[in-house]
């Protein structure tokens, strides 16, 4: 009705192309980038020192400097490994990458020399594939060891096989030819996803983010639930474990020898700049252990000087002090803390004409070493004059022990020595899960405290062994409760009263047989610290005897 | 003897015979050359001289607010007396001296020490220092004061022993502190004087000295403590003459946010402030890297390195003095030929002790191969077999560095002064930006350079006339002998910059002939344009004068700025070696490790690099196996799978030797057993009790 009469308030159309829509359509990555950029590069920059307003000369040109500074690249090394490839965040992991990865190891070649001599493989390894047979949920390796198998008895075939993982591959990763050997796509096959190239290039920025929450999010676990008890062979404890590994022949090791001598070639130097004042730190990969005291047999013997292993699983401060103190020093006195003992170093190295004494620490990211206390002391110590230090670190985040006077006060050369040696002696206090744990010391030490204990007693202790092993399957098992014990004790005519009881559990909690732990009620419960398996076999031993 | 795996044991001490080391000793020796013994007394002469300039630096740095802030401490108690009838209600107020320091804790060290000295020496010798580390509490601090005060040294030569006894039997409180000054001082200072005061003859009395106490970080200690501790002092002002000194790393502000009203009001606090350690560095650059004293120089890159290492990582001068050490140790140790780099003095001395060999080593230096070749044949095949000619050309061509140098620093100075306000920066603005630059230039490729003189040619007037003048005082009067025309050059550029207005006028009949608007094509238009352009390229004397003077300066910077890369037998007095100091200095270890284990081929040369396909070899050492393949894994790690996984790694080559052990399941288990504990002690995984049997990733870095 009104479509001639045109009108003020009607709404005008025009024809918008394309071309300009494009234009106003921002990409969202685009613009959550630039606003990270923007906000993101200042606060990065160290702060200056700009809270001197009134000087404000001075604030200006600190300003300045932030504004301009973007730090030359002279500070980032050469090595691949810096900043993005240590830091970056990855997807989450299927379950089947790991064995998916392992299997890559079997290039075609090596599959099909294996495939010949599959028929003469270790009875060992054969049975245990049989075995893995006839299990449904198999893994990776089982696959391709079923597959060797079924190889073996087709071996001729092996080209036309190939070809044909070669047209599967291409059917199924498309987008990613020729990345991997062409034979894992068959290997991994119900898990094609798993298959994925690594490091699909480099996550953007966001995504980035909010991957590492995923990763930390989900709380389901995506490995398997195999267990090492699967394994047919019983764990191995620390002695067995140190026998098969003294028989491991060394390899590849004319190039470890090779590096070993170059970095002995330095110790001159290391000497030297000792003299001057810096101290050494010893990082890279592999045991410095030996270098360390090559150095020490061959340029310290004559001088006075102390040894530290750091991963000493009961090393205090104090040791070292004392050591210092007592044994080199041969000082006689007392002190109010450490930091006396540190000044008293001091006066007494002065006093005696020491004048250079040398401080090596194996590990001084050790364990026992990690205290900020500790840490101050050592820095305190390499203040003194003549007083040298030369140290090693293994573990990645060493670094972080330092602040920056700390650093000051050691005044560090950093020296990179890999020798790709095995860490033999810094592990071997730590707690492997694969190690079967401290069996044979806790049976030895309960069985010799077992051989002083009156019958009473003994009877007391196989009650409560007993009692907890019969409950072994129980997770929340806490422990069996002094009443319950004391009745049960009664009925066995093993003591008279609830004293008696007392006196003889002071001769377990003495010797660390048995933990006490009160319940949410109050009441209190009685357990022996000691696994299952080697509190059976110690029950079967005792009752042998 | 044997240090290895102990188990009662983690500490052992070993005594020997001798005292000290020689490090002479120990001085790397080359087989080749036997220039060790000069290099080494080079070295020991230089760093010492260097060292005892940095000592007078530090000290004449901070000299000026030092002296001010004695005089402080020195007169605010200049009325104190200990009679108590005439305390006056000014002695409510403690006095306070809030030093801001800024940030940088590790150079603050010697800062303070210094001064408590120069406090010791000139104003009081009872001084006490107190750090928040032993202040945990108000006895803590009160005891750390009086053993500090008691027991110094300085008052009691005659009677050592008697302040020892009494400190452990008297109660820690500020009231013996009290009763000890006043023993002390009223009973050594008799009578008379006291009478002096009562005259109102205030100059004679012998000041009483004040009790000064430091407190070395006031933001780290606990405001409780501090709130206490400034609470009974204030109480005991009549007796004691106290004065506080504050060290502050932020600003004053930091006081009050510590401290309620109730407390700051007995506060009278002055200001002083410390100079930055960016003002600190610009004088150690300025007064030792940049002078010709020293002929040891740094090279472009390790220079930019070290800067860098200052401005972005510490802010601390005395690491960048370690820097400077530890480049200057390692140019006389891994350069054989580094004994030239010793004073002009010494040098002839020092080119007469050469021999073949070590000339044949000079001669292999790129920069003097480069140098022969420019020369005539003749020439060449002397300087190449000739020993005599060659130590002369040495002799000649390292004194040139030095002649180089002397008149390079006074026209950087002027560069400097030239580009140091133009918009931008384009050369940066501090002179040790632009030091660094043309450290390592190439002047006819340097952008930054040409932009900064079209900028030039820019400057109105007034802004060019001062900058002239800025060069001309910034030249100063102790040039070198070549140098000695420039300031009379620079000056009569001035003189016809202000002489310029009488003979503008003659050019000003420049015709306005507007351009008739006709009607044309917009080619045309465009064309005619462009004509106009051209005719407006028309100088005027300003602008003439301008680009000459621009022009001179061109010319000057030209021959003079040249990089030291650029003159023969520069490796000998500048060390460039960045890569080493860098390694030294600011290492990653954790690049390291990770490197190792990822690509363990760039260690172990033997190796070949196998990442092309993806594939994990089975010839890497076992911990870099299993590192590989628990890259894989998310958070968790199956350790029976990854087990697995290795074995299936380790037996994919070894079908050739089946019959090798009887168990090879054993020995790999055991081999993986120790690889994953070495990761775990590298700190890439640990056991978890989340899922049974599992290890727990640790890092999240991709390969």
């Amino acid at each position: 009705m009104a479509t001639g009469r045109p009108r003020r308030k009607c709404v005008s159309v025009s024809f918008v192309a394309d071309d300009d829509v494009v234009q106003h359509i921002v990409r969202v990555g685009d613009k959550k980038r630039k606003g990270r950029k923007s906000t993101g590069s200042t606060p990065s920059q160290p702060k200056y020192c700009t809270d001197v307003t009134d000087n404000g000369d001075i604030a200006e040109e600190s300003e300045e400097e932030v504004v301009r500074g973007v730090p030359s690249l002279l500070l980032e090394g050469e090595e691949s490994t810096a900043g993005s490839g240590m830091f970056q965040f990855r997807t989450p992991k299927k379950s089947g990458q790991m064995a998916a990865k392992a299997s890559e190891a079997r290039t075609p070649k090596s599959i099909l020399k294996a495939t010949v001599s599959q028929g003469s493989l270790t009875p060992s390894s054969t049975s245990r594939s049989s075995k893995l047979q006839r299990k449904p949920e198999t893994t990776t390796p089982y696959k391709l060891r079923k597959r060797n198998i079924t190889d073996d008895d087709i071996d001729s075939d092996s080209s036309v096989s190939s070809s044909d993982d070669d047209s599967e591959d291409d059917a199924e990763t498309n987008d990613t030819p020729a990345k991997r050997p062409p034979l894992n796509v068959k290997s991994i096959g119900n898990t094609p996803k798993s298959g994925r190239p690594r490091g699909r290039v480099e996550e953007e920025m966001p995504s980035m983010v909010e991957s590492y929450f995923d990763i930390h999010s989900s709380s389901a676990v995506l490995t398997s639930d195999r267990t090492l008890a699967r394994l047919g062979s019983a764990k191995m404890d620390r002695e067995g474990l140190n026998r098969v590994l003294q028989q491991v022949p060394t390899d590849d090791n004319c190039e470890s020898e090779k590096m070993y001598q170059e970095h002995r070639e330095n110790f001159n130097t290391w000497m030297f700049q000792l003299c001057q004042g810096f101290n050494m730190l010893l990082y890279g990969l592999g045991s410095k252990r030996t270098l360390l005291e090559d150095f020490r047999k061959t340029h310290l013997l004559e001088l006075s000087h102390l040894v530290v292993n750091g991963y000493f699983p009961s090393l205090t401060i104090k040791h070292i002090l004392n050591a210092i103190t007592y044994e080199i020093l041969d000082y006689n006195g007392s002190f109010k803390g450490p930091l006396d003992q540190v000044r008293c170093i001091r006066t007494e190295m002065e006093q005696q004409g020491l004048q250079d004494f040398f401080l090596i620490v194996h590990n001084i990211d050790g364990t026992m070493l990690r205290g900020e206390k500790a840490q101050n002391i050592l820095s305190l110590l390499s203040q003194i004059p003549g007083f040298h230090i030369l140290a090693s670190i293994d573990h990645i985040n060493a670094p972080l022990l330092w602040d920056q006077s700390k650093c000051c006060r050691y005044n560090w050369l950093w020296y990179d020595v890999t020798t790709f040696m095995p860490y033999t002696d810094e592990t071997s206090y730590e707690n492997s899960l694969l190690v079967q744990q401290s069996g044979a010391l806790a049976l030895s030490s309960m069985t010799h405290v077992m051989k002083s204990l009156t019958s009473n007693a003994k009877s007391i202790f196989f009650l409560l062994a007993k009692h907890q092993l019969s409950h072994k399957d129980n997770s929340t098992y806490l422990g069996l409760s002094i009443q319950e014990l004391y009745q049960q004790c009664r009925e066995a005519f093993l003591v008279n009263s609830d004293l008696t009881l007392q006196a003889q559990l002071i001769e377990f909690r003495d010797h660390k047989l048995i933990k006490s732990k009160k319940s949410f009620d109050g009441i209190e419960h009685l357990m022996i610290p000691i696994d299952s398996v080697t509190l059976t076999e110690f029950i079967d031993q005792q009752e042998e005897t | 003897m044997e240090t290895g795996s102990s188990v009662s044991k983690g500490v052992f001490a070993y005594k020997g015979k001798k005292k000290s080391v020689n490090p002479e000793k120990y001085f790397p020796k080359s087989e080749t050359v036997n220039t060790w013994k000069r290099r080494l007394e080079t070295y020991q002469s230089l760093w010492e001289s260097v060292d005892t300039e940095i000592q007078i630096l530090q000290s004449d740095l901070n000299t000026k607010i030092f002296d001010d802030l004695l005089k402080f401490t020195k007169t605010c108690h200049s009325r104190f007396t200990l009679s108590s009838q005439t305390g006056d209600s000014r002695t409510k107020e403690i006095p306070t001296a809030a030093l801001v320091t800024g940030v940088n804790t590790p150079d603050h060290g010697v800062m303070f020490a210094t001064l408590v000295t120069l406090l010791q020496e000139r104003v009081s010798p009872l001084v006490a220092i107190l750090q928040s580390k032993d202040c945990n509490n108000v006895k803590n601090t009160l005891s750390k004061l009086l053993g500090q005060i008691l027991k110094n040294p300085q008052l009691f030569e005659d009677d050592e022993d008697s302040p020892e006894v009494n400190q452990k039997n008297l109660p820690i409180s500020l009231a013996t502190l009290a009763d000890w000054y006043d023993d002390k001082y009223t009973l050594n200072h008799s009578s008379p004087k006291k009478r002096k005061s009562e005259e109102g003859d205030l100059v004679d009395i012998q000041i009483l000295p004040p009790v000064i106490m430091v407190f070395e970080d006031l933001e780290s200690f606990q405001p409780r403590v501090l709130q206490e501790f400034i609470t009974i002092c204030s109480n005991y002002l009549s007796q004691l003459p106290i004065v506080f000194v504050f060290g502050i790393a932020t600003s004053v502000s930091a006081v009050h946010r510590l401290l309620p009203n109730a407390v700051s009001s007995t506060l009278c606090m002055e200001k002083f402030q410390a100079p930055p350690s960016t003002e600190y560095l610009t004088l150690l650059i300025n007064q030792i890297l940049m002078t010709k004293h020293c002929p040891f120089k740094l090279g472009s890159r390790v220079f930019k390195l070290l800067l860098d290492i200052f401005l972005y990582h510490d802010f601390s001068v005395l690491n960048f003095i370690k820097g400077l050490q530890f480049s200057m140790m390692d140019h006389f140790l891994s350069n054989p030929m580094s004994q030239l780099c010793c004073p002009l003095e010494e040098l002839p001395n020092q080119t007469k002790r050469m021999n073949s060999d070590e000339l044949e080593l000079i001669r292999q230096l790129p920069s003097f191969m480069r140098y022969v070749e420019s020369c005539s044949l003749e020439r060449q095949a002397e300087l190449l077999t000739d020993d005599a000619e060659t130590k002369i050309e040495v002799l000649k061509l390292v004194t040139e560095i030095h002649t180089y140098r002397e008149e390079f620093y006074p026209i950087l100075r002027c560069l400097h002064t030239l580009v140091s306000k133009l918009p931008k920066q384009p050369l940066g603005k501090q002179l040790r930006e632009v030091y660094a630059t043309v450290l390592g230039w190439n002047m006819e490729e340097n952008e930054d350079y040409q932009i900064s003189l079209d900028l030039l040619k820019f400057m109105s007037k007034d802004e060019l006339i001062g900058l002239l003048r800025g060069c001309g005082s910034c030249l100063g009067n102790d040039l070198p002998s070549s140098l000695k025309d420039i300031p009379v050059s620079i000056n009569s550029l001035l003189d016809r910059f202000d002489t310029l207005h009488e003979q503008v006028e003659e050019d000003e009949e420049e015709t306005t002939d507007s351009p008739v608007i006709q009607k044309t094509d917009l080619h045309s238009l465009k064309k005619r344009l462009q004509e106009l352009e051209k005719k407006k390229k028309k100088l005027s004397p300003y602008e003439k004068l301008r680009t000459e003077c621009v022009d001179y300066f061109d010319s000057l910077f030209r021959k003079y700025l040249v990089s030291p890369k650029a003159l023969p037998l520069h490796e000998l007095l500048y060390y460039d070696s960045a890569s080493t100091v860098r390694s030294h200095l600011t290492a990653s270890p954790r690049a390291a490790v990770q490197l190792a284990l990822g690509s363990s081929h760039t260690y172990l040369r033997n190796q070949t690099e196998s990442d092309n396909s993806g594939t994990i070899s089975p010839d890497i050492p076992d911990v870099c196996i299993v590192y590989k393949l628990h890259m894989e894994c998310s958070q968790l790690i199956n350790l029976y799978d990854w087990l697995q996984a290795f074995i299936t790694v380790k037996t994919s080559n070894d079908e050739e030797n089946d019959d090798q052990v009887k168990n090879p399941d054993q020995v790999l288990q055991a081999r993986f057993i120790r690889a994953v504990s070495e990761l775990q002690f590298l700190g890439f995984v640990k056991p978890t009790k989340r899922k049974t049997d599992h290890v727990a990733r640790l890092t999240w870095g991709g390969c």
